[in-house]
């Protein structure tokens, strides 16, 4: 279910959440550089000083800006021309042009609509939500894997595309929820979803009637550090009624024009906050490191996009298609398989074409649709269990444990259990054992004892195949080549795989018996008839 | 265009001082290149004396980025009632903004100003971007704007 839930919106999201990290990663250069190049303002700076200053070297000035990185921009009229430009906040004179961006421009309307309005907004919000989903089912796959919260970090095995994988995505799985969520955010914001828009003070209904009082010398300016300054808005020059605006980090607030009083002032609304936040966290204004190290792990994205691609096709052809799959209730052999990555149902295709060859009626089935009151039929069932991470049960599983537990008793039909794993993890088979103990737990008749397949050994197959026909009183050769290894180094029992169309002499040849596989075998004896037919 | 008629007379007084009497004008605003997304505008009428009076367009959808439009913001509390159904998109730099209204008789040489507050994101809000009276004398004369508007006229 996680799996599936990992799966499907990263395969059809993978364009949308590549296209979203990448330009996200190159967005998240632009505060760093922007607090990087804008001059520094000298500590203990107040607005009424700063105002000052700029007045003198622009007499015309309208406005005054700060934007998070702390870089001061004031917009002005000379001559009815209007100007603008980056001040220097030591001296109040221009350094640098206020015109915006272009390259951000491009980016920043990429990265939200795509160029394509409000469409393109909610695509890219469907992005959003798709990677909150990869990384939350990603995380849980983690967890699952690893053994719990506490060994998030533990070292990794198996397969490196796999191992490449989880590795990315758990370091970057934090920046990702973190961009995702609030990324919905801001989405809801802008669709005017979420109750956080402005409140403005209410407008004085008188002022002085006087014009002329310098900003300098108005208490509430020189109470105001710069560092909490947002934008300082002069009156219009001849509009005595007008006055002047003050957005700080606090709130907003009107002030007399003729003598500096404070005429009104709001403060922000805890949403108002709450979304500032939420936009400084997504953006990096006002957070430029943080900024840049989610922009870093957004490069994770591609990544784990082509990793996880690559381990959904080594995966995907291992499940073939059963080809004459009995109902449940008619079959006399019940096969269960409990798959993670789906390499466990190549093996179960490859018993059930053999024991359909022998004559056998056989149903294949996820070991998670396990119910014996269905199997009215059968005379045996066979469980093909792998092991998901640190001993959990594999998707295809999921649950079998807790009805077996809840039975009063086993069914009285008997079991064969078969582990597949990898012997490199320390929790070999463990789900195939927790199985097994169950069941002799709940008194389950055995067909065979347990045995398990190490790194979907064909060998290992082929001699537990033995020692099912020798249960069954049946021919059965069991042929498997797994469609594709799975291990990235070389497996030498892998080397000489078992190319036998013809019937050999030796059926099963005893490359790794096991010695208890071995007493087995020699107890019951060698005898072995072939059903007519 | 049909149901402005409607809505004007529903939601503010613009049709009032002459509920019978108004006939169609085209309201042509020209933005300049200004190197930045698209501009809100709200257009709208004060009395002789400065008073609010009623809006006539906003160009813009997002209620969110109103309180850019101060001075309009300000008149009506960010009232977006004052809008409803008058509302249309953003308009980008070097583009045109048309529209066509019903508007009273009585509001031309009569003292009202027609005021539009412009806004660009991430770049200087201009509230009072333009102002121009509304007189028969006026119509089909271009006024420049401040900072975003080439031009503005009104035609009927």
């Amino acid at each position: 279910m996680i799996r599936t839930l990992h799966r499907w919106p990263g395969l059809l999201a993978l364009a949308l959440v590549t296209i979203l990290s990448l330009s996200g990663a190159a967005l998240s250069v632009f505060p760093a550089v922007e607090r990087i190049t804008a001059p520094q303002v000298e500590t203990g700076l107040t607005v009424a000083t700063l105002a000052e200053r700029i007045q003198v070297v622009y007499p015309g000035v309208e406005q005054i800006r700060r934007s998070p990185s702390g870089r001061i921009t004031a917009y002005w009229f000379d001559q009815g021309a209007p100007g603008a430009a980056v001040i220097d906040p030591a001296t109040g004179a221009g350094v640098a042009s206020a015109d915006p961006n272009q390259a951000l421009r491009w980016l920043t309307n990429f990265h939200r609509s795509l160029f394509l309005g409000d469409g393109g907004r909610i695509a890219m919000a469907a992005g959003a939500a798709a990677m909150l989903v990869l990384s939350l089912s990603g995380a849980m796959l983690v967890v699952r894997r690893a053994g719990g919260w506490r060994h998030w970090f533990a070292s990794l095995r198996g397969p490196f595309t796999g191992r490449l994988h989880v590795e990315i995505a758990r370091i970057a799985v934090i920046g990702l929820v973190l961009s995702s969520t609030t990324a919905l955010w801001m989405t809801a914001s802008t669709f005017d979803l979420l109750p956080d828009g402005g409140v403005l003070p209410v407008a004085p209904a008188e002022v002085s009637g006087e014009t002329g009082f310098a900003p300098g010398r108005m208490p509430t300016l020189r109470r105001t550090p710069v560092a909490e300054l947002r934008e300082l808005s002069f009156p219009y020059p001849g509009d005595a009624t007008d006055v002047f605006t003050l957005k700080t980090d606090r709130g907003t607030g009107y002030l007399d024009q003729g003598d500096g009083a404070l005429l009104a002032w709001a403060d922000l609304t805890g949403w108002e906050r709450v979304s500032e936040t939420i936009y400084m966290l997504h953006t990096g204004q006002g957070a430029a490191t943080l900024g840049l190290v989610l922009g870093l792990m957004a490069l994770g994205v591609p990544a784990m996009g082509a990793t996880g691609v690559l381990v959904w096709l080594a995966g995907r052809p291992g499940r073939p298609r059963i080809r004459g799959n009995q109902p449940a209730g008619r079959a006399e052999t019940i096969l269960l398989v409990g798959s993670e990555g789906g390499s466990t149902w190549g093996f179960a295709a490859t018993l059930h074409a053999a024991l359909t060859k022998a004559g056998q009626s056989v149903h294949v089935g996820p070991m998670s649709g396990f119910g014996p009151e269905r199997y009215t039929n059968a005379r045996r069932i066979i469980l093909l269990a792998a092991t998901y991470g640190d001993g959990a049960a594999p998707a295809s599983a999921k649950g079998f444990l807790d009805r077996l537990n809840a039975t009063d008793r086993a069914p009285d039909i008997p079991l064969a259990v078969l582990g597949f794993g990898d012997r490199s993890f320390p929790a070999y088979c463990a789900f195939a054992k927790s199985v097994a103990t169950a069941a002799e737990a709940k008194g389950w008749p055995e067909l065979l004892p347990l045995d398990t397949i190490d790194r979907q050994s064909p060998q290992d197959f082929a001699r537990w195949g033995g020692a099912l026909g020798d249960a069954l009183w049946i021919e059965l050769e069991l042929t498997h080549q797994p469609v594709q290894p799975q291990n990235d180094h070389a497996d030498p029992r892998l080397a000489p795989r078992l190319r036998r169309r013809g019937a050999g002499p030796d059926r099963h040849p005893p490359l790794r018996v096991s010695p208890r596989l071995a007493r087995a075998t020699a107890a019951r004896g060698r005898v072995r008839t072939v059903p007519d037919g | 265009m049909k149901s402005l008629l409607a809505t004007l007379a529903l939601t503010t007084a613009l049709t009032l001082p002459g509920l019978a009497m108004a006939r169609p004008v085209t309201l042509t605003t020209t933005l300049n290149n200004y190197g930045g997304d698209g501009a809100y505008l709200a257009l709208y009428v004060t009395d002789a004396s400065g008073a609010y009076v009623g809006s006539l367009w906003m160009a813009g959808g997002k209620s969110k980025y109103y309180e850019h439009l101060s001075d309009w913001y300000r008149a009506t509390g960010g009232d977006t009632a004052q809008v409803n159904g008058i509302t249309g998109a953003s308009v980008g730099a070097g583009r045109s903004l048309e529209i066509t209204l019903d508007l009273a008789d009585a509001l031309f040489d009569a003292g009202y100003t027609l005021h539009i507050d412009a806004a660009v994101e991430d770049m200087r809000d201009s509230p009072n971007e333009v102002a121009v009276p509304l007189t028969t004398a006026g119509a089909g004369t271009p006024v420049s704007g401040r900072r975003y508007i080439a031009n503005f006229s009104y035609d009927m």
